[in-house]
């Protein structure tokens, strides 16, 4: 047997895996409790698993099934608005209205995805960019449209204030239940139907995949997510406003960072996260020039992606059989 | 042997592309067990039949029903779920996959319900079947032609169909490749499978059906045996012009 992963045996590399998650969690929490004090290792770290949620839940609809969605603030946004409003109208725990959020980005993601989702390739991109701009406009100019005083437009949303430990830990659980959901993904049946979609939709449908309804679930499950890390945001920063929270750049940045850390791995979207939350926090506060962290994250992506085409996990990967089995499966693969 | 009951059925299927009948008005009747064969010359509207029958596309008008189930209109992966599978002409692999994934994807989303170990059973035992064993970890783009072309049966059979449409298995084979490949089409309709295929290779297919139906410009113009096929003059004209009729 030839096949790299078949010599490690499926269990090996599960346990392997959910091990990875629990050490760098266990770690993250450990933080607050070492020292209280340290304020901007939990801002760094915070950012961190946040790009890294963000990036995973990306990477479920845009690796596997490789449907490249331009449009995921709109699930962002959606997440960290309905958090914000269920907290300061109905005072509802954001540990509570968290997962309500998702609920609902998920739903909306069942509502947009069922007509784009037949569409293909650049289509579906080029609709996803659509929806994003079209949610933006519609958290802009909500208040008008309905009459309500709900997400205050441009001025954007202040909210009650809310204690960052707990945020912290919500935030290290979300990534763990992130990291086990796209792994529980991609070793199934659920995975492989996407990788086989991603190949070619025709052939998978003909082989009994039926692809309009797997990719609705794994929009609705990386919408899920993408909202629970709006909300997470909602409740640590108590500001959110249209432009950052449905801007196309936290599009972009989600695209960008599962395909420079390996598009359809299962680290690959951490990896990314790392490097993008290190350029964009360490970088600016080291020069001054507000353009040149995005210039360098340019020049760093165009390098990886010419190089290694699975991006950082593909590098990583290079160095030995069991990093190679556990960071970068092949396709469809455990 | 003996063909059974109808199993496959069309009545006055058609299907327009635009000004373009691609098949019109075509009837059908497929027998349980039998090997039904579909030839024609290029463009006669078989890979479009091939595609009503598998669900790729939708009729424009007619019925095809399955065990007397309509199955006109209703997706690929649902007319896949009722029983019908089917290979396609220009192969498609899924190239990032190896092989045993490949034929992994049609035994857990097929009629088998198998999971797990089970399932890789199952795929272990196709793989003998098709000859692909050898081949398991090879990924789907590195394969040969003739062995995507044993990659595309092992595929559809994963699903465990009733009906196999095989669409030109045996075409840019080599004598011995499809030699093997008619050897592999016996086996499987000896599992109880009733095929239909379309092939343009005449020995393959004057070999293994027990009918043909011809089709020329989206009209069947002949059904029966292997030998009175052969000698229709209808059929000679349609491939060789008038003259041929006359001499």
């Amino acid at each position: 047997m030839t096949s790299v992963v078949q010599r490690f045996s499926k269990r090996t590399l599960v346990i392997g895996q959910i091990t990875l998650v629990l050490v760098v969690a266990i770690a993250i929490a450990l933080i607050p409790i070492v020292d209280e004090r340290s304020f901007n290792l939990q801002r760094i770290t915070f950012f961190l698993l946040w790009y890294a949620i963000l990036a995973s839940s990306w990477n479920m609809i845009g690796g596997y099934a490789g449907q490249i969605s331009f449009g995921h603030a709109a699930f962002l946004g959606m997440g960290a608005y309905a958090t914000g409003i269920l907290w300061s109208q109905l005072k509802w725990d954001p540990l509570v209205s968290i997962p309500v959020a998702g609920l609902v980005a998920a739903l909306y993601a069942v509502m947009v995805g069922v007509p784009t989702l037949r569409l293909r390739g650049p289509y579906f991109a080029i609709a996803t960019i659509g929806v994003g701009e079209a949610t933006r406009l519609l958290a802009v100019n909500f208040d008008d449209i309905f009459g309500v005083t709900l997400t205050h437009g441009v001025t954007g949303l202040a909210l009650p204030n809310y204690d960052p430990v707990t945020v912290h830990y919500a935030t290290v659980l979300v990534f763990v239940l992130v990291m086990l959901t796209t792994m529980w993904i991609r070793a199934g049946r659920f995975g492989l139907g996407l990788f086989a979609i991603n190949m070619d939709r025709d052939a998978a449908e003909t082989a009994g995949v039926p692809t309009a309804r797997l990719q609705v679930v794994a929009l609705a499950i990386s919408a899920f997510f993408a909202a629970s890390a709006g909300g997470l945001y909602a409740a640590r920063q108590q500001f959110l406003d249209p432009a950052s929270m449905f801007g196309f750049d936290k599009s972009i940045a989600l695209v960008l960072m599962p395909v420079v850390g390996g598009l359809g791995t299962v680290w690959g979207p951490v990896f990314g996260a790392v490097l993008y939350s290190t350029v964009q926090d360490q970088i600016s506060s080291l020069v001054r020039n507000p353009y040149l962290p995005a210039l360098i994250y340019g020049v760093l992506l165009v390098v990886i992606v010419i190089f290694e085409p699975l991006g950082i996990a593909g590098l990583l990967g290079r160095g030995t059989k069991y990093a190679r089995a556990l960071l970068m499966p092949k396709d469809g693969e455990p | 042997m003996t063909a059974g009951e109808p199993i496959l059925v069309g009545r006055a299927v058609s299907r327009r592309f635009g000004g373009l009948v691609a098949v019109n008005a075509v009837d059908l009747e497929v027998r349980e067990g039998e090997i039904f064969g579909l030839i024609g010359p290029n463009g006669a509207g078989k890979t479009t039949l091939f595609r009503l029958l598998s669900g790729v596309y939708g009729p424009s008008s007619g019925s095809i029903t399955l065990r007397g189930k309509e199955i006109g209109g209703r997706p690929a992966h649902a007319v896949n779920a009722m029983g019908i599978a089917t290979t396609h002409q220009i192969v498609r692999p899924f190239a990032e996959m190896p092989v045993e994934k490949n034929v992994l994807v049609g035994v857990v989303y097929g009629r088998s319900r198998l999971r797990g170990r089970a399932a890789d059973a199952e795929v272990d035992r196709l793989l003998e079947l098709t000859e692909l064993a050898p081949d398991r970890a090879t990924l789907g783009r590195s394969l040969t032609l003739a062995r995507r072309k044993r990659l595309e049966v092992a595929r559809a059979v994963a699903t465990r169909p009733d009906v196999l449409l095989l669409d030109e298995v045996a075409a840019g084979l080599n004598p011995t490749e499809s030699a093997r490949m008619v050897e592999l089409i016996r086996k499987i309709r000896a599992s109880g499978v009733t095929i239909v295929m379309v092939e343009h290779v005449m020995k393959a297919i004057m070999s293994l059906s027990d009918r043909i139906m011809v089709m020329d410009l989206g009209r069947k113009i002949a059904l029966g045996k292997p030998a009175e096929i052969a000698n229709d003059p209808v059929v000679i004209k349609a491939y060789l012009g008038e003259r041929a009729v006359a001499s």
